[in-house]
């Protein structure tokens, strides 16, 4: 038991246990007070995980000829459909009327737009409506996905904290866990799931090839690699978000740091992990066919150049998407509360600009036009067929990578000087304050928008409330921010590397 | 062997360790003077005539005000209208506004102008500025009655922005660093440069509160290290004067302006007592304050409808006014930065964003590095730039009254950058790290890029309509006086020029101001 105590120490220090708690709490308070359904495509997502729990890989046809895809979920679960009645109308509050909910645990065939996609990730967060039925299962599904999300943003923020001058990374990963990345965590979605693993895997890369750090050496690849087979199985388009995290990373070193990695023997056992993933999760989306768009355009005004052109005059709404829009596309952050926020990854991407190499700064614009024009020639490409389908947050698997490699240069400028960095640990300080200063203005606005409408005014008659009063979630939300704030790395110096004396004091 | 100092440096070191003024500062005055006269022009040609908010109606003014009618006649029982009596090409003008009710229209629509030697009663929207602007911009109207008159009107009002612009320009260069003229330039939005490229006392009226900001600003310096202020002195009472008499709020904010700058100095009576030292110094001080008295006169004249507002914020209404502060204010922010035409179309939101984000971020720096005081100060400004006018245009809102657009208050907005530059001159000893050093051009680069971008999306809407397509011709199309291709690389040229004549020097005065510390 006491083995097992220390292995985990190891791994895990209490103020890395303090930024997962901080951010479970976080995100928790989000997914009980959002609605049911209100993520976009939620219901469809909770019927397949309930579906993939009980053995349903793919979907089955549907009654009567209809081609849609369907699943035998419980009675409770397959009711998530009917609650989005406030969807795309900011206006209308969470108080939808269906009557009773049946919670008899029966089975009952529903429609899901989700049936094809991989599985791996919705048999994690189906288990619990294996245990409870209707809307406590919804709920605690919620919860469990956005463990995940916090387990891999943790592991993020305990890599940064096994280095030196963490600060800076810190100050990175705060710009790339945006309001709209939070918001996602809270829902049953494998999309922030390949956000946050993305955010993990630029960040261990960033520090793995930058550090030649032999101790650490064969834990961090194990924990990119491990990362990276699950981000593998996540989404249609993982392997291509892994690819450039990979492809990005790699240009920004010499290359012989890359070529000392793979020629590291430690390494290989992982690599072989990553490839097998990578098979497994090719073959799944070929023979699944969740990458293929079946039938004739549906679309044939939008031809691609068209459709390029309509995508570049559509950057803002997928500059906003990436940000924060909440809900079904419906619920905007007001203004100010962007540009407070944009000052994080603004102000990093400055000083990282400013400070990195030549080379560096080559890479950072290269990401920055891909991130643009890779969306607009994916949609312009498939645009005839299934309409303009695109949405910022498709592409934040990439875009998360821009300030944190900023961030990655900052830290290399500081490790090339004597002395420690002043500055850093301040700047942590202070971009921590105005990133939970924004996730909490963000939160209120949206729940003031199901419990009111936007239109309504704040503390006027709700109409809707969340299945716990909305002070204690303010609570909990305040409780995790303030927690998860307290424990960033933000020293000069790297974390000692756990002895027995530490040991002994925290057994 | 002996070392030789370097000659090069030597002279370098002399020559700059001199305070920012004399011919230096000219030179470098006259080439920020072509620079901004050119920008604007470029401005100019990418909008049609008339593309200015209310512009037929500050036309009209203007030539009704060179011809002796300062104010226009009241209608009866209207409080926004006025009649005045012009020659008849200026009625014309109103029909060519005919492109902005949709911003998918362009001014093709516009009927063709024709000289008619007589004379019209038109009616026109009162307008809150005082007569001093339009006795400017009138003046071709007296020597010109073709219907290159309006051309004109719009190039003696860009050319008495492109003035203030460079003097202000030039103060800002006044021991400056790489994030003082960051500041700077950042508060020079596209807005200001759209209103400055159009007739509208607005844009003159920009360019001088954003040179009475950073003169004011060097002037206390001066004061403070009791340094003589040179001919900052004079463009200062130029720019307070030009204030007090073309903005609606001009004396108000001449007033704010000179109590945020004596207060930041933080020596408040020295500064006060020097600013009163000698004749010259009182005259300058009574110029402002007749301008000032003469303002307020011309704005009360100008319009009845600007100082009825009464309304206040009751406790009652304060969850209203909360709704108002956290979802209405998008269209506030948004015209401070880019609002341009008669307001039927908007900049790409993204675009608002990055360029108040690096303003933001420029906060958050000084929060990070900046000084105690210097830290209260920005946000005892922002609460007051910020949350004042926000407070009355609510308390308008309630009683369904008071109208604040955006460019009522972005003469105090623009302040903040500029102090804010300042502020992170001078950070904390603590932090204070020269290792991390800015470029000035990562800066002037990003604001450059979002320049362009801004001129490049209004000639779009102007050119093709807002919807059109940017590479194909299209039947509608309003053909500017010069391709707009040309138009585009033209910009794109001046912006480069503008990059590298203020980052060659900043990095020249920074030096000298680095090696005037050093030395004292």
């Amino acid at each position: 038991m006491i083995a097992f105590k220390e292995r985990l120490l190891r791994l895990l220090s209490r103020r890395d246990a303090m930024v997962f708690v901080g951010l479970v709490l976080v995100f928790s308070a989000w997914a009980l007070a959002n609605p049911v359904s209100g993520a976009p495509d939620e219901p469809s997502h909770v019927i397949k995980a309930a579906g993939t729990v009980r053995g349903q890989l793919m979907g089955e046809a549907g009654p009567d000829g209809d081609t849609r895809r369907y699943m035998r979920v419980p009675a409770g679960l397959a009711q998530t459909h009917a609650l989005t009645c406030y969807a795309f109308d900011s206006t209308h509050t969470a108080n939808c009327d269906v009557g009773e909910i049946p919670d008899d645990g029966s089975l009952v065939l529903t429609v899901t737009t989700a049936d094809n996609y991989n599985p791996l990730y919705y048999a994690i967060v189906g288990l619990p409506s294996l245990v409870v039925d209707g809307l406590p299962a919804f709920y605690l599904m919620r919860i469990v996905s956005g463990m995940i999300c916090a387990a891999l943003l943790t592991v993020a923020f305990a890599a940064v904290r096994r280095t030196r001058s963490s600060s800076w990374l810190s100050f990175g990963l705060l710009a790339a866990t945006t309001p709209m990345v939070v918001f996602l965590s809270s829902s049953v979605s494998p999309a922030p799931v390949e956000i946050c693993a993305s955010i993990a895997i630029w960040c261990l890369l960033g520090v793995t090839l930058q550090d030649r750090n032999d101790a650490l050496f064969s834990r961090r690849f194990a924990a990119i690699c491990i990362v990276a087979a699950f981000l593998l199985q996540l989404r249609s388009l993982s392997p291509m978000f892994l690819a450039i995290a990979l492809l990005v990373s790699i240009a920004c070193v010499p290359w012989h740091r890359t070529r000392d990695v793979l020629a590291d023997r430690r390494a290989w056992p992982w690599l072989a992990l990553v490839g097998l993933s990578a098979v497994v999760a090719v073959a799944w989306t070929l023979l699944s066919g969740s990458n293929t768009v079946p039938g004739p355009p549906g679309f044939p005004q939008f031809t691609p150049w068209y459709a390029f052109q309509w995508t570049v005059g559509e950057t803002s709404i997928y500059f906003l998407n990436i940000l924060g829009t909440f809900g079904w596309v419906d619920t905007h952050l007001p203004l100010f509360v962007h540009i407070a926020f944009v000052a994080i990854p603004v102000l990093i991407l400055v000083v990282g600009f400013a400070m990195a190499k030549i080379r560096v700064r080559g890479v950072i614009l290269a990401l920055g036009a891909m991130c643009i024009m890779v969306p607009t020639i994916l949609q312009s490409l498939q645009a005839a067929q299934i309409g303009p389908f695109w949405q910022g947050r498709y592409f934040l698997p990439a875009v998360v990578g821009l300030p944190i490699l900023a961030a990655l240069a900052v830290r290399s400028a500081s490790l090339r000087r004597d002395g420690g960095d002043p500055i850093a640990p301040r700047a942590v300080a202070v971009g921590s304050v105005v990133w939970a200063g924004s996730i909490a203005v963000a939160f209120a606005v949206n729940l003031h928008r199901y419990t009111a409408g936007v239109p309504a005014e704040w503390f006027g008659q709700n109409r809707w409330s969340p299945p716990l009063p909305a002070l204690l979630l303010v609570a909990v939300l305040g409780l995790g921010l303030w927690l998860f704030a307290r424990s960033l790395p933000r020293t000069d110096e790297p974390m000692a590397v756990v002895g027995d004396e530490q040991l002994a004091v925290l057994r | 062997m002996r070392v030789l100092p370097d000659p090069r440096l030597t002279t370098r070191t002399e020559r700059s360790t001199a305070p920012w003024g004399g011919r230096r500062a000219a030179e470098f005055g006259v080439s920020a003077f072509v620079l901004f006269t050119l920008m604007l022009g470029l401005w100019a040609m990418a909008n049609p005539l008339m593309a200015g908010r209310d512009e037929p109606s500050h036309t009209a003014r203007a030539a009704a005000a060179v011809r002796g009618d300062f104010f226009g006649t009241p209608v009866e029982g209207s409080t926004t209208a006025r009649t005045v009596t012009v020659p008849a090409l200026f009625e014309q003008a109103f029909g060519l506004t005919c492109f902005t009710a949709s911003p998918h229209t362009t001014a093709l629509c516009q009927p063709a102008l024709t000289y008619v030697p007589a004379e019209a009663t038109v009616e026109i929207t009162a307008t809150p500025s005082g007569p001093a602007y339009y006795l400017l911009t009138g003046l071709p109207s007296l020597v010109v009655d073709s219907t290159k008159v309006f051309h004109l009107m719009r190039a003696v009002s860009l050319m008495a922005c492109a003035i203030f612009l460079a003097f202000a320009l030039t103060a800002a260069i006044n021991r400056a660093r790489p994030l003082t003229i960051a500041g700077f330039v950042f508060a020079m939005t596209p807005t200001m440069f759209f209103y400055g490229s159009v007739v509208n006392p607005i844009g003159l009226g920009l360019a001088a509160s954003i040179a009475l900001w950073s003169s004011g600003l060097t002037v206390v310096d001066r004061l403070r290290r009791d340094e003589p202020l040179g001919w900052f002195g004079g463009g200062l009472v130029a720019s307070a004067s030009v204030v007090a008499l073309v903005l609606p709020y001009g004396p108000l904010w001449v007033l704010f302006v000179a109590a945020a700058a004596v207060l930041r100095s933080r020596t408040e009576r020295a500064v006060l007592v020097r600013m009163f030292e000698g004749g010259r110094r009182k005259v300058a001080m009574a110029v402002v304050l007749v301008a000032a008295v003469l303002g307020a006169a011309g704005t009360s004249r100008s319009t009845e409808s600007l100082w009825s507002r009464d309304a206040v914020v009751g406790p009652g209404e304060v969850p209203s006014f909360l709704h108002f502060i956290t979802f209405q204010t998008q269209s506030l922010i948004v015209g401070t930065i880019a609002k341009f035409s008669w307001g039927e179309f908007e900049i790409p939101i993204w675009l608002v964003i990055v360029y108040l984000g690096v303003v933001a971020a420029m906060v958050l720096w000084l929060f990070i590095v900046g000084r105690r005081r210097d830290r209260f100060f920005l946000a005892g400004l922002g609460l007051a730039v910020f949350v004042g006018p926000a407070v009355i245009r609510a308390a308008g809102f309630q009683s369904g009254g008071a109208e604040w657009s955006a460019i009522d208050y972005l003469p105090l907005l623009i302040g903040i950058p500029v102090v804010l530059g300042l502020a992170l001159r001078d950070p904390d000893p603590r932090y204070s790290d020269d290792r991390i050093v800015f470029g000035p051009r990562t800066f002037l680069g990003v604001w450059a890029s979002l320049q362009f971008v801004a001129y490049t999306v209004n000639l779009h809407r102007q050119v093709k309509g807002a919807n059109g397509s940017w590479f194909v011709t299209i039947p509608g199309e309003w053909p500017p006086p010069v391709n707009w291709y040309l138009l585009m690389i033209l910009y794109a040229i001046a912006l480069v020029g503008f990059t590298i004549l203020v980052s060659r020097a900043v990095a020249r005065e920074g030096f000298a101001a680095r090696a005037s510390e050093v030395s004292a």
